[in-house]
């Protein structure tokens, strides 16, 4: 019965989605995004390492964005910046939310001894500041993509896990979830047919909350020089910022690409709360 | 009345005996994570000539060659004691070292907090008030694209905008004197103190904002606006009584935000912060001043969220008395 | 590069005799640029916002002096050491040169001259050294002596600090008191490199009951106060036996990074910065129209290490390859924006025995051809290993990821932060970026190429080099130790461990207000932390 509920208002939730205009411009713009990240390499007019012109050129005939701090043309490191951001990005929320999600139901469903040193636990993690984790893995492992990727997730998985943690309490009070307890059906069935089912609109604006934190702390973590050694966007706002008064191109490019990224996220996450929230009201 | 005394007192006792432990936990974590830092300090400090037999003495005076776990104790006997070590890297006490640091960072988070918090409250009750409305779009808006913008961007466009570039109204850094009162480089810290305000304003105000909504929409509002009670009413008496709590637990998180998560505005302002020095700390190895750093936030936030709870529970009886019941 | 090799070809001219007494020498006003010095003066540029040309080494207004000094660097730190013997990082160094001063010091023509020592000479065999002091009183008034000399040089020694491990042909027991200002040093081994290997300002000379936590020295500038990573406060030092200091105080800022230096500047918030990043100039230009830059030419240089105990580089035909590989005037373009000459892959180019060869030149297919001769598959795989230890690194380490790849190689670059790189792998490294120089090519070749040097990260070890250095250092005829040394960097250009591709010119980023500005090629850190010389107009 539970399966049914969710499923209805999934479906449900889906169509009130696609009719909130905001919701699809939000959609859009993560296609148009994550499309020029896929497609630009192969678009772009010079070979990413390829040295065009002095460093901070401002835009001309062959280089329409200028030239980045080493000279690099700032189209071709931005179209070629795109997938590795991404990914990081993605790869920091995915590993936040996994995470938060096992610690955060295993600590709503399981034994009571089990269940309160979690929730301490927990509540101890989130104290600790989470920039001297990501500082202490990136320091311990080298600052490559992997790491920033960890360092991230790692970094944000605790307060996932909180978040999670209450929606699976909430579950874990509802009638069905008894019903299903009275039943006998084991934690793994449970898991999967009543907590996920339950919890899935918090886990989904969860995933938009972790989508945008991880590309902040991702962006900051490569401004604040930790970043990997690969191109992307938050690199090129680090590496180019210096030159904003004289080729402010190379710095304003990423940033507006990561900017409409981010609100085009939030955009998504809002429109889904909020349909979340009407379906749920029926 | 003794008996809610009593109560009142055990929670207390029981607040206070969790509040201890976290921050043993805390305390612990952060020494662990210290141990997993590669490249050690005496090497630092010695430099790349250094011989094995210097590094070997230094670690010695240092008491980095002593069992891990005595040095375990002997720091967090330290650390409850109010004594919060000596400076591997400078030699210094860490106190005297982050003393400045940590002034600049109270001053700054309180007179942050102090504009953020009602600021926010006061944007998200407005957008909720009146969902869909023109202020809720604006509000929302707005808030949406600064989220969207990691920090440093923000703080890197203010320098621009109003020190560098475009217009010349404010110094571009600010590196503090240490030796003179804040409020009299009050200049200095107008930058940074926009940028730590809009950047911690967002998650703030939505939050409010939602929960705000939330109730405006819930069973015992609609009955109190059934049964004719002014809207104005409905809102502080009903609404907010419930707002306050949870909104609460952001606020703390806000704070904590603005004490250690605010690196990269301190970095393009050259603020001498407790964030950057805490960033210095990973970067030398310093791993005393980094423990010590790190208890010591983790100590006030948890300070504040006991506060917090307090406060929220305060509210919490009324909120849950029904609807429409005497005083 | 060919404009410094001439330039030093010309120099050997001047041939500097080792044994010649400095006396006299640094005093005469170490800021007036030598004409004769063409090539230096051409070589350092300057702006200005007007049209007020500095000259390469210039006086400024004589007449103004006083006030507060601001200068910004990037950046202080908590472990900045208040003993000179320790300072390892950029604010130890700013620390020893106000408040200490050394037995000698490379001057503005990047040879050695005295110091606090007015004559250093050898006796006829190099192992005998006489040192007189000038007359200088410590910061409380009382007189500098040869007994504060010899304890400095035993405290280095019995508490093991780092110039000793620097100082291997120094005896501490072989130094004598002749009298008040006079002693004689009967070294280990006769060696003409004495009085350069005390240029170091972790060699500054300290009184014998000298207190780290109250540092009380002979230098320009005492210490009013200190915030570790924060801000150092210096006032001048009225009895300072040189040149200055003309300002009343000096402060030195911390800054996170160039850029905020530049925007410090450009905001009236300090009146130099102190280092600033060769993109950095364009910006400043554009954002402050009235501030100027002072840039001169330098024997530093970030310099790649290839550890000849890792594949591949303990074939001495990759490394050559990798030598080829490298566009060295690609790098000065691209990364320093042209503030930057050319390197051979030897050291030391202010030294007046820096050899002439002929430029390496980029050549890819020569590389690829090279590496093919050795058995090699193409692409040859290489691990680099960089750290931002200076703010170009990481860019010159891209370039030579992109570089190489054309010329068969395939270089993954691991970036790791300062101290995971000098930590315990350090010297493990296939190949990774240093930053070196401002040292004569003995010291250089004593601390980072010969069998067991404390820095030589390379693990590189030719007897054949060892034996010319031990014999040059001993060889007081000033041509025959010349051909010597030309010898030593032909190994080192045929075969060495070291791509020393470029040396990096010293900007430095003013307000109109300063002046007295002097190039320090052979010594780091801007204007080599001569702070003492500037002025400031009201």
């Amino acid at each position: 019965m539970s399966t049914v509920h969710a499923e209805h208002s999934s479906a449900s939730t889906l169509r009130r989605m696609a009719r909130d205009p905001r919701c699809v411009a939000g959609v859009l713009g993560c296609i148009v995004i994550v499309a020029l990240a896929l497609i630009g390499p192969a678009v772009a007019p010079f070979d990413p390492a390829a040295f065009v012109g002095p460093a901070f050129s401002p835009p001309s005939g062959g280089v329409p964005l200028g030239t980045d701090h080493l000279g690099r043309d700032v189209l071709t490191v931005t179209l070629n910046g795109g997938t590795a951001f991404l990914a990081q990005g993605i790869g920091g929320a995915a590993l936040a939310l996994a995470a938060g999600l096992i610690f955060g139901i295993a600590a709503a469903i399981s034994a009571r001894p089990v269940r309160g040193a979690l929730a301490f636990a927990m509540d101890s993690m989130v104290i600790v500041p989470q920039i001297l984790l990501s500082l202490v893995v990136i320091a311990a492992f080298g600052a490559s993509p992997t790491t920033l990727v960890i360092a991230v997730g790692l970094g944000q998985t605790m307060p996932t896990a909180r978040v999670i943690r209450a929606a699976a309490l909430r579950v874990a009070h509802e009638d069905y979830y008894l019903a299903a307890l009275a039943i006998g059906e084991n934690p793994v069935q449970r898991v999967f047919r009543e907590i996920l089912p339950g919890i899935a609109p918090t886990v989904l604006v969860e995933l938009g909350v972790r989508l945008t934190a991880s590309f902040v702390a991702i962006a900051s973590l490569s401004f604040l020089g930790f970043g990997g050694g690969s191109i992307e966007w938050g690199r090129m706002i680090h590496d180019n910022q210096g030159g904003l008064a004289i080729q402010p191109w190379a710095t304003i490019v990423p940033v507006v690409l990561i900017a409409v990224f981010l609100l085009s996220v939030h955009l998504v996450r809002d429109g889904a709360a909020r349909a979340l929230a009407e379906a749920m009201r029926r | 009345m003794g008996a809610r005394f009593g109560q009142a007192a055990l929670w207390c006792a029981r607040r206070l005996a969790i509040m201890v432990g976290m921050l043993l936990v805390v305390a612990t974590i952060v020494f662990l994570i210290t141990q997993a830092l590669p490249g050690d300090l005496p090497r630092q400090i010695l430099g790349q000539a250094a011989t094995d037999a210097q590094i070997a003495r230094l670690s010695e005076q240092m008491g980095l060659d002593r069992p891990l776990i005595v040095q375990y104790f002997e720091w967090l006997g330290g650390m409850l004691r109010g004594d919060l070590g000596v400076s591997l890297a400078s030699g210094t006490p860490v106190a005297t070292l982050m003393g400045p640091r940590i002034a600049a960072t109270a001053f700054m988070v309180t007179v942050a907090a102090a504009i953020t918090l009602p600021a926010a409250f006061a944007l998200g009750i407005a957008a909720a008030r009146r969902p869909g409305g023109a202020l809720d779009h604006a509000i929302s808006g707005t808030v949406f694209v600064i989220m969207s913008m990691p920090e440093f961007v923000i703080a890197i466009a203010l320098v621009a905008i109003l020190a560098t570039n475009v217009f010349h109204v404010l110094p571009a850094t600010a590196a503090l004197d240490p030796r003179i009162p804040i409020w009299d480089q009050a200049n200095l810290i107008v930058l940074p103190l926009i940028a730590m305000v809009i950047t911690a304003l967002p998650h703030l105000t939505e939050s409010v904002k939602a929960t705000v909504r939330e109730e405006l929409s819930s069973e015992h509002v609609r009955w109190a606006r059934l049964s004719g009670i002014p809207e104005r009413t409905v809102l502080t008496r009903y609404a907010l009584a419930n707002v306050v709590p949870p909104s609460l637990q952001i606020c703390v998180q806000t704070v904590g935000y603005l004490i250690g998560g605010t690196i990269a505005i301190e970095t393009v302002f050259s603020f001498p912060g407790i964030g950057s020095g805490l960033a210095n700390s990973v970067m030398t190895r310093d791993i005393t001043s980094i423990q010590s750093i790190a208890v010591l936030i983790a100590a006030v936030l948890i300070a504040l969220y006991a506060v917090a709870d307090a406060v929220g529970l305060v509210f919490t009886p009324r909120a849950r008395r029904p609807v429409g019941g005497n005083r | 590069m060919s404009r410094i090799a001439r330039h030093m070809t010309l120099r050997r001219a001047i041939v500097l005799a080792l044994a010649l007494a400095l006396a006299g020498c640094s005093q005469s006003s170490p800021n007036t640029s030598d004409s004769s010095d063409a090539a230096d003066a051409a070589d350092s540029t300057a702006t200005d916002g007007g049209d007020a040309g500095d000259a390469g080494a210039e006086n400024g207004d004589t007449e103004a002096t006083g006030g507060t000094l601001r200068v910004g660097l990037a950046s202080l730190s908590d472990a900045d050491a208040t003993d000179p013997a320790e300072a390892t990082t950029p604010g130890g160094y700013v620390l020893a040169k106000q408040l200490f001063d050394t037995l000698t010091e490379f001057g503005p023509e990047g040879t050695w001259v005295g110091r606090l020592a007015e004559s250093v000479t050898a006796g006829d065999t190099a192992d005998v050294w006489t040192v007189v002091l000038r007359d200088a009183t410590w910061h409380d008034g009382t007189p500098v002596t040869s007994d504060d000399v010899i304890a400095s040089f035993k405290r280095w020694f019995t508490e093991d600090l780092p110039p000793a491990g620097s100082l291997p042909f120094v005896d501490p027991d072989g130094i004598q008191r002749v009298d008040e200002k006079t002693l004689t040093f009967n070294l280990s081994y006769p060696t003409v490199v004495f009085p350069e290997a005390l240029t170091s300002p972790l060699m500054a000379i300290v009184p014998q009951d000298f207190d780290p936590a109250n540092p009380i020295g002979s230098g320009p500038f005492t210490l009013s106060s200190n915030d570790p990573g924060i801000r150092l406060t210096f006032a001048a030092n009225p009895d300072y036996w040189g040149e200055g200091p003309y300002v009343d105080t000096l402060e030195v800022i911390s800054y996170a990074d160039g850029t905020s230096e530049t925007n410090a500047l450009s905001t009236g918030q300090i009146d130099l910065a102190a280092n600033i990043d060769p993109t950095l100039i364009d910006v400043l230009a554009a954002q402050s129209p009235d501030s100027g830059t002072f840039a001169y030419p330098t024997s530093g240089t970030l310099t790649w290490a290839m550890n000849v105990e890792q594949e591949p580089f303990d074939d001495v035909a990759v490394r050559q390859a990798l030598r080829l590989a490298v566009d060295r005037q690609q790098i000065i373009d691209q990364v320093y924006n042209g503030f930057g000459r050319l390197g051979n892959d030897y050291f030391s180019p202010f030294d007046p025995m820096y050899s002439d060869l002929p430029q390496r030149e980029r050549d890819p297919e020569a590389a690829k051809q090279m590496l093919t001769d050795a058995g090699y598959e193409l692409p040859v795989h290489v691990e680099l290993t960089g750290a931002p230890n200076q703010p170009t690194s990481d860019r010159q380490n891209e370039m030579i990821v992109a570089q190489a790849a054309e010329a068969g190689f395939d270089i993954t670059f691991n970036k790791v932060d300062v101290a995971t790189f000098y930590g315990d792998a350090y010297g493990t490294y296939p190949l990774s970026l240093s930053y070196w120089g401002y040292a004569g090519i003995f010291d250089q070749a004593a601390m980072t190429i010969i069998k067991d040097a404390p820095w030589n990260g390379t693990k590189w070890n030719d007897p054949e080099f060892d034996d010319l250095y031990v014999e040059a250092v001993q060889t007081l005829d000033e041509s025959a130790r010349q051909e010597l040394v030309e010898k030593m960097q032909t190994i080192e250009y045929e075969r060495g461990p070291y791509i020393v591709p470029i040396f990096v010119d010293a900007i430095i980023a003013h307000s109109p207000k300063v002046s007295g500005m002097t190039a320090y090629p052979n010594t780091d850190g801007p204007l080599g932390y001569n702070f003492n010389l500037l002025r400031l107009a009201a």
